[in-house]
């Protein structure tokens, strides 16, 4: 019984990782349809960034965190600017394909740069571990730092989404694009901060990622990018609280998965995947819109 | 025994009654019109007789044979075919492309076949070719055979429409508003072809339409549909006259009066 | 009004002649080791590539289906064929006769192994569209992946290593032609226009009495064979495979081949899985650089030539000879339509210089 809420906190700790990463994903699909498989990629830069601040200030968290989301939003925001504005009118799965070439470009490019290279880094330690017992069970300062942490940014973007006017203009956007240029919201200003924000979600689930795992390099953006996207379709993708709801759950499936067998561990996400899109074919609380006859 | 048969079909989605109690028995080679104001449920009446809509109860029979839950090509293969109210041609497919690929019940050759360019496929694929321009001189699309559908002028997308589903070697055709956004002349040519398939061809027409002058001057028979239900039927000039059909589509004397 | 060509009359046939040309210089090259082993290796990879990027034609480009799985089944037909050359075949490969037989049999069979995952992967395509679809044949493949990891007779994490060499010059080239050839005649056939259909208006295409879900499937599982055999040719020319061989990235390889290629045309995914195996090594003076400039390219494509950089045209025999008419060309445009108005505009404005100065 012990072992098992034990692993449940594990899973409560990856599963705040995946809930923060496939927040963007499913924003971002919400407002403009694409599927961004660059998204991992923001993700692995921000890691970066917080491993360079680490170097320049000590290994100071809020300063790493707030570096890592800031870098990985700008990332998204310029991503958008530069490869997915030009495709936005072209059938959609050429805005896929490109999404994919951005994702290739910037993993490779990180490989050739020599600041980030093919080398893994060490990430630096930025939380000191203590550990509590209660009641038999170890939970680490780490795992509740963390959880806070991911626990105030998605009640942060509930509110923005919910109670602000660029959330407003968010929703509509998603809703319907045209009727709601027509209604005089900025349609690409909204579309830049939506990138912009799940970027910024997305770096602190790199510092995050470097927090829980001890090295980091080029490929960690599209294996846990990958996860939290499966995360979003198994939620919904488009919606927000199955986005954060698929994430939680698929942290504790994987975490109870790998302790029975670590090779099936990846594989029970995709067999999740594919039962859910077969029988529930928009995910656990997305909608299918039908085509008028 | 009828061609096609409709007996009390009726839908709901999600508890909205779309269609109530829809009665259809057709006549060979007649002319046949279902009008009614926008919203009343005719393009529903034509997504069941056609297969794309199973009713919720009621039986649409095709020369006896009861064809719910029959799949929609099953429905064309029976000798039904229709045409789309918002055009739904295959666009980036040139013209005569568009008929051949309509022509899919004529190609009687099997994969390996085609895959070998057998004699046979080969014999196949020159009729195939040459009925569709066949076709396509009937339509005066014939000049037009290499453009892409999706390049046509409207009035030609519409007509190729028509011509598509002629293609099948259908023994009931199916028009939905085969003449909305269409000008004067073109309703006159539009008039035109449908006089002349069916002077040309075996064949029933059920036709959807607005235009009222049209359906006056060219429907042997009339059912007038409001909000699903079947409220007149009859000779175009029974119908003109008929008080309730008057109300549905200018609203209640008095009120107008009042 | 624009003249219309007789699709009849001015056949070209150039192709005809090119085909075995090509064949035969390079067979030479070949054999007097003028191309020395490691190209040798990168022109059948080409070709393999080449296999597997058309099989993905007829999927996305042909059916308009959303597929992001094909490594999948290309690793069906690499391991099943492998294990049955490595562990049944082998003691029979004795003369070059009886080893090419057996060999093409492997091939057969390890294709329709993939054959048979392409029916089941087809299966959702029938309930789900666009990028749903792309997700779970994504989910599909590596599914596919995690199996080789735990099925022991391939060997789980390990995979397969020793397999008989015996993927050669002249297998490749003939399968690729073959290919080549069973497709275009595939789609120039009624069940080809039933996928075209599909593409174009799936439910105008059902009303016009044909049946899409026999279409879908049979375009996924023609293609899986295709795809399988394109890994078993890959499998016998590496000699070792394991599970990551195979994984998403090389699926997103092949996407990319297609889409920088020109999606719907058999011939520019060809030139495009061609080009994009190139490149990389032309550019290795670049090191860890020359990675950077391929999905460059195809960002840039798809931002400024959507079509790909061959358009949607067919090239050469692929055609049956027949020219386009004005009308496809525009629509088809490609790179090469480009450079050709190019030079037609270079070449008039030469003419019109020397008649000025004839003048």
């Amino acid at each position: 019984m012990n072992n098992i809420i034990q692993l449940l906190i594990y899973g409560l700790q990856l599963g705040s990782v995946y809930a923060l990463v496939s927040l963007g994903y499913t924003m971002v699909y919400g407002i403009v349809r694409l599927i961004n498989s660059a998204h991992g990629d923001y993700l692995m830069l921000g890691a970066y960034t917080a491993f360079y601040v680490s170097l320049l200030n000590g290994n100071n968290l809020i300063l790493c965190l707030l570096g890592a989301m800031i870098a990985s939003g700008l990332i998204a925001m310029l991503s958008d600017q530069l490869a997915f504005k030009p495709v936005r009118e072209q059938p959609k799965f050429s805005s896929l394909v490109t999404a994919l070439g951005v994702s290739l470009f910037i993993q490779n490019l990180s490989r050739a740069l020599p600041f980030i290279g093919p080398i893994p880094k060490p990430f630096p330690t930025l939380i000191t571990k203590k550990l509590y017992n209660i009641l038999d069970i170890t939970v680490s300062s780490t795992q509740i730092l963390m959880i806070i942490i991911a626990l105030i940014l998605l009640f942060l973007l509930t509110y923005i989404v919910n109670n602000t006017k660029i959330g407003r203009a968010m929703r509509a956007v998603s809703l319907d694009r045209d009727a709601s240029a027509l209604m005089g919201v900025d349609i690409n200003k909204t579309i830049t901060i939506t990138f912009f924000i799940g970027g910024f979600l997305a770096g602190a689930g790199g510092v995050f990622y470097g927090i829980m795992y001890p090295t980091i390099d080029v490929s960690i953006g599209s294996l846990l990018g990958n996860k939290a996207f499966i995360a979003a379709v198994i939620g919904g993708i488009g919606n927000l609280n199955g986005a954060m709801i698929g994430g939680i759950l698929m942290g504790v499936i994987e975490i109870f998965a790998t302790s029975i067998n670590a090779d099936i561990g990846f594989g029970v996400f995709y067999l999740i995947l594919i039962i859910i899109l077969i029988f529930k074919p928009a995910g656990l609380f997305g909608k299918l819109t039908n085509e008028k006859v | 025994m009828s061609l096609l048969e409709a007996e009390n079909i009726s839908i709901e989605f999600g508890g909205l009654k779309a269609v109530q109690n829809f009665n259809l028995k057709l006549k060979d080679h007649e002319l046949f019109s279902i009008i009614g104001p926008n919203g009343a449920g005719k393009t529903t009446i034509f997504n069941m007789l056609t297969g794309i809509y199973t009713p919720t109860s009621g039986i649409v029979k095709m020369n006896d044979v009861v064809m719910n839950g029959k799949k929609i090509h099953e429905f064309t293969h029976m000798g039904i075919a229709r045409t789309f109210q918002n055009i739904r041609l295959f666009g980036a497919a040139s013209v005569l492309e568009n008929l051949t690929i309509a022509m899919q019940s004529d190609a009687k050759y099997g994969l390996f076949d085609s895959l070998l360019r057998t004699s046979k496929f080969k014999a196949r694929e020159k009729e195939i070719k040459e009925n569709a321009r066949e076709l396509l001189s009937f339509f005066e699309l014939d000049k037009k055979e290499s453009f892409l559908a999706k390049n046509l002028p409207y009035g030609e997308q519409r007509k190729l429409e028509i011509a598509r589903a002629m293609a099948t070697h259908p023994k009931v055709l199916c028009l939905d508003e085969p003449a909305a956004g269409m000008n004067p002349s073109e309703v006159e040519d539009l008039i035109g072809i449908i006089n002349k398939i069916r002077s040309s061809y075996d064949i029933t027409i059920i036709l959807i339409e607005h235009h009222m002058n049209m359906v006056m001057a060219i429907a042997d028979r009339i059912k007038v549909i409001e909000f699903g239900i079947t409220i007149a039927e009859g000779q175009p000039d029974e119908i003109k006259n008929d008080p309730k059909v008057i109300e549905a589509y200018l609203g209640k004397e008095e009120e107008q009066y009042a | 009004m624009m003249k219309i060509k007789n699709n009849d009359t001015n056949k070209t046939y150039l192709s005809y002649i090119v085909v075995p040309v090509l064949f035969f210089v390079l067979y030479y090259l070949i054999q007097t080791k003028t191309i020395n082993m490691y190209w040798r290796n990168i022109i059948l990879i080409c070709g393999i590539n080449g296999v597997v990027a058309m099989s993905l034609n007829l999927i996305n480009g042909i059916t308009g289906q959303s597929c992001l799985g094909q490594a999948g089944f290309m690793s069906v037909g690499a391991y099943v064929s492998a294990m049955l050359t490595k562990n049944v075949f082998k003691p029979y490969m004795t003369d070059t006769f009886q080893t090419y037989a057996l060999f093409v049999a492997a091939l057969i069979i390890g294709g329709l192994a993939a054959g048979l995952i392409g029916f089941l992967i087809g299966l959702p395509s029938l309930r789900l569209r666009g990028d749903y679809l792309a997700i779970i044949t994504l989910g599909f493949g590596e599914m596919i992946r995690v199996m080789w990891r735990v099925v022991p007779a391939a060997g789980r994490a390990k995979g397969i290593n020793s397999i008989p060499k015996v993927t050669n010059f002249v297998s490749v080239y003939i399968i690729v032609f073959l290919v080549m050839l069973i497709f275009r005649n595939f789609t120039k056939s009624s069940y080809g226009r039933s996928c075209i259909a599909v593409r174009e208006n799936e439910l105008a295409g059902e009303t016009m009495g044909i049946n899409t879900t026999a279409a879908k499937i049979r375009a996924f599982v023609f293609a899986a064979i295709v795809a399988g055999i394109g890994g078993g040719l890959y499998s016998h020319l590496m000699t070792f495979i394991n599970p990551d061989t195979f994984n998403s990235a090389k699926s997103t390889d092949y996407v990319l081949y297609l889409y920088t290629g020109g999606v719907g045309s058999f011939s520019s995914a060809l030139l495009g899985a061609i080009i994009f195996t190139i490149i990389p090594e032309i550019l290795r003076f670049m090191g860890e650089w020359r990675l950077v400039v391929y999905p460059l390219v195809l960002i840039l494509t798809m931002i400024y030539r959507p079509k790909g950089l061959f358009g949607k045209h067919e090239f050469g025999f692929m055609r049956f000879g027949e020219k386009e008419n004005e009308y496809e060309k525009e629509e088809n445009a490609g790179i090469l339509m480009l450079i050709s108005k190019a030079v037609k505009s270079l070449l008039n404005g030469k003419k019109e210089k020397t008649r000025k100065e004839a003048q």
